[in-house]
């Protein structure tokens, strides 16, 4: 008897979709139904040959699921643990003890080798580290977690359906599917690699992370494209309807607020393009950095701060401004609060089995931010505005929106597995199967709520001219702590705020300023007081 | 005794020794290590066609027509200096238009027609240069080169890059054009001009 062929290849796309894979199951179903009353299969073959195989697949069957199950439940206590939890433990760590403690709470959580090579963890590492100015250490993790981010660029270059296939593999839960990344955490990769690289100094190191950054949304936005044209044509295929009625229970408000629909996409962010050009302008390349500036407003228009990085870039960049300017151009990088939580929320929904029955199925939940907005910098009195550039917790919804019809479509058929999975378990394996298969179902049932937690909840930029000189910061009239140096042609500076902390990054300063010009000599002073 | 495997081991370092010998000479002179990916030389010169983003065909067609309309004006008459002031790039992609310029100059200096000063971006590296030579006090003073004996450019070459996109879910369209002006300085006169136009449409 053939099982379960309800795997796979169910790639993202419209919400509606899901009415496609429950015209699937159904046909599945029908066939488990007929199979089971007429005992033929594919075949028909004669009765005491058909009881004997019926007999072993019987057997086979419940060895295939107690296997399949008991999998479940060992991997499970590993991988089905919550990221949420362990994440909530560090971000405590980080706002009532020290970061070096956030970073063992992280440690303590990635107990074999394998956890410590994967992607969330180094990233979850790489951010705390960072965090710590532990900056080799950061870039380390980081770059082991963009090996494997240049895999998934990689097949998603050459091979994207098995990509697309993989999207659709989480039969028994989506915690237990390996952890690509979200689309915008990985473009967040490369912007804080670039960042790392500044902090230590390696400008052509940072320029090759902003060159990468834009590269690997390229190859985001080509894979997206491909991964919603190949739904659009199996949607097509099967006349398959878009209802959205699946998601009937879901706070649908918090994925379809203006501010989500707003954005361009789910992993373009403003930052990563202004920080593009700010570099481009820094290292005398001001053809490169129009795009980014232009890119930056395009992903977060009507900001005046933005919009006059690209409007200044040919005065900046001229010869004669860059020989008589006496002041810093100071960038500052405010980042806020955490990035928002996924949270695993149980929703009925109604399934073809034996009629219409109703099953629970967990999906995650983002909470909008209910952070107050920053808006003023000061630096030893002097007032700069703070532009508010990307919001983490609206791409991290806008994500979950554009991975919710495919979230949705592979829940219904999970709980449908499950459920014909119970059945058979009752009814080979009696009230014992019975049980064992509901324990196991309602374990594996929670939904993923694995992503980037140490990543800021929002950022903000300030820009303008400071002369050089030690700075006291204040941000909405609260002291920064010890003050700062800035001087140079070009600086960038990096501020973190917790709750109740604020952590100055390494102050990165690019080129030396103009010598101020000579004092007159005696000759020019007495021709000049001659004059006078 | 020779089993299966030891033959199938020959038989693929014999099928590599043969493909090694039929396939085309790699520019280097030195062994050829391949791994698990393949990776082969092309020709610089191919039609590149792989996104219809800005390529390397179209550096090339670019720097072409430009250095072509150039020489064939003739106003590089008694070799005169030229400079490159600023090729802005006014698309949204992240396009290198120094690479575009390199690739004019390059031409322009080899037809030994034209001598080119430092560019504006080109200039700090220069003036660092100076000051290294005259105020560190490292060189022979008849060794240094003397500051102010730069030679002006006599004419400026200035640039720029522009694009519309037009998407419409299945096709992409997109048209280029490249603008280029040669100004003699003294004058603010333009005494060239040429534009070269793309357009690269991709279906999905």
């Amino acid at each position: 008897m053939r099982m379960f062929p309800i795997t796979t290849g169910l790639p993202t796309g419209k919400i509606g979709q899901a009415s496609l894979t429950i015209h699937r199951i159904r046909e599945i179903v029908v066939y488990e139904e007929n199979t089971r009353t007429t005992g033929c299969g594919e075949l028909c073959l004669p009765p005491a040959r058909t009881s004997r195989l019926r007999q072993a697949a019987s057997l086979r069957f419940i060895r295939s699921t107690v296997i399949l199950l008991g999998i479940a439940v060992i991997t499970g206590c590993a991988n089905m643990k919550s990221h949420d939890v362990v994440a909530t433990n560090v971000q405590a760590q980080v706002q009532t003890g020290t970061v070096a403690s956030a970073i063992d709470e992280l440690d303590k959580s990635a107990s074999s080798d394998s956890e410590r090579a994967g992607l969330l963890y180094n990233l979850e590492r790489g951010e705390l580290l960072r965090l710590n100015k532990q900056y080799p250490e950061s870039t380390a993790a980081f770059l082991k977690a963009d090996a494997l981010v240049n895999e998934w660029e990689q097949t998603a270059k050459t091979d994207p359906s098995k990509l697309l296939g993989k999207i659709g593999a989480a039969l028994i839960s989506e915690r237990l599917s390996d952890y690509e990344g979200q689309d915008y955490e990985k473009v967040w990769l490369t912007t804080r690699l670039a960042l790392n690289h500044l902090a230590q100094g390696e400008t052509e190191n940072a320029r090759a992370d902003i060159k990468r950054t834009h590269e690997r949304e390229a190859v985001i936005a080509e894979f997206r494209a491909k991964s919603l044209a190949a739904a659009e044509a199996e949607a097509k295929t099967k006349g398959a309807a878009a209802t959205g009625k699946e998601l009937n229970g879901y706070p649908v408000e918090t994925i379809n607020d203006p501010a989500v629909l707003k954005l361009k996409n789910s992993y373009s962010n403003a930052l990563s393009h202004y920080l593009a050009g700010f570099l481009y302008e820094v290292l005398n390349e001001p053809g490169l950095a129009a795009p980014g500036y232009r890119k930056a407003i395009e992903l977060k228009p009507e900001t005046p701060l933005l919009e006059e990085g690209l409007r200044g870039l040919d005065k900046r960049t001229s010869f004669t401004h860059k020989r008589h300017k006496k002041m810093t151009d100071v960038l500052f990088v405010v980042e806020a609060g955490n990035a928002p939580a996924r949270k695993p929320q149980a929703f009925t929904i109604p399934v073809p089995i034996d009629g219409w029955q109703t099953l629970s199925i967990s999906y995650p939940v983002i909470a909008p931010s209910t952070d107050a907005p920053l808006s003023l910098l000061a630096a030893n009195g002097q007032k700069l505005k703070l532009e508010n550039v990307v919001d983490v917790n609206v791409m991290a919804r806008r994500a979950l929106k554009d991975d919710m019809p495919g979230m949705v479509m592979r829940g219904i058929t999970r709980a449908i597995a499950k459920s014909v999975l119970q059945h058979q378990l009752s009814e080979h394996a009696g009230m014992f199967g019975q049980i064992a298969g509901m324990a196991a179902s309602a374990y594996t049932e929670q939904a993923d709520d694995r992503m980037w937690r140490m990543l800021p909840g929002r950022v903000y930029v300030a820009r303008g001219y400071l002369p050089p000189g030690a700075y006291q910061l204040q941000i909405d009239g609260r002291d920064l702590g010890e003050k700062i140096n800035i001087g140079g042609q070009y600086a960038l500076i990096p501020i973190r705020l917790y709750e109740n902390k604020a952590i100055e990054g390494n102050v990165i300063a690019f080129g030396e300023l103009a010598p101020p010009a000579p004092a007159p000599t005696k000759k020019g002073a007495k021709r000049k007081k001659a004059t006078t | 005794m020779l089993t299966r495997s030891h033959l199938l081991v020959m038989l693929l370092a014999l099928s590599s020794g043969l493909t090694a010998c039929s396939s085309s000479t790699p520019p280097v002179a030195s062994p050829v290590l391949r791994f698990d990916r393949e990776v082969n030389y092309g020709d610089d010169k191919a039609v590149e066609l792989v996104t219809n983003e800005f390529g390397s065909t179209d550096l090339q067609m670019i720097a072409e027509k430009m250095t072509g309309s150039l020489l064939e004006t003739g106003i590089f008459q008694g070799r005169p200096t030229v400079t490159i002031s600023t090729v802005k790039n006014k698309t949204s992609e992240y396009i290198d238009t120094t690479n575009i310029m390199n690739s004019i100059q390059t031409t322009l200096v080899k037809s030994g027609k034209v001598r080119f000063t430092r560019s504006i971006n080109e200039m700090q590296a220069g003036v660092d240069e100076l000051q290294r030579q005259n105020q560190s006090g490292l060189y022979k003073q008849h060794s240094t080169a003397k500051i102010g004996k730069m030679t002006a450019a006599k004419y400026s070459l200035e640039g720029e890059l522009t694009s519309i996109v037009k998407d419409n879910g299945s096709t992409k369209d997109v048209f280029y054009k490249f603008t280029l002006k040669m100004f003699d300085v003294e004058e603010g006169t333009i005494e060239w001009q040429d534009e070269k136009q793309i357009r690269k449409t991709s279906k999905r």
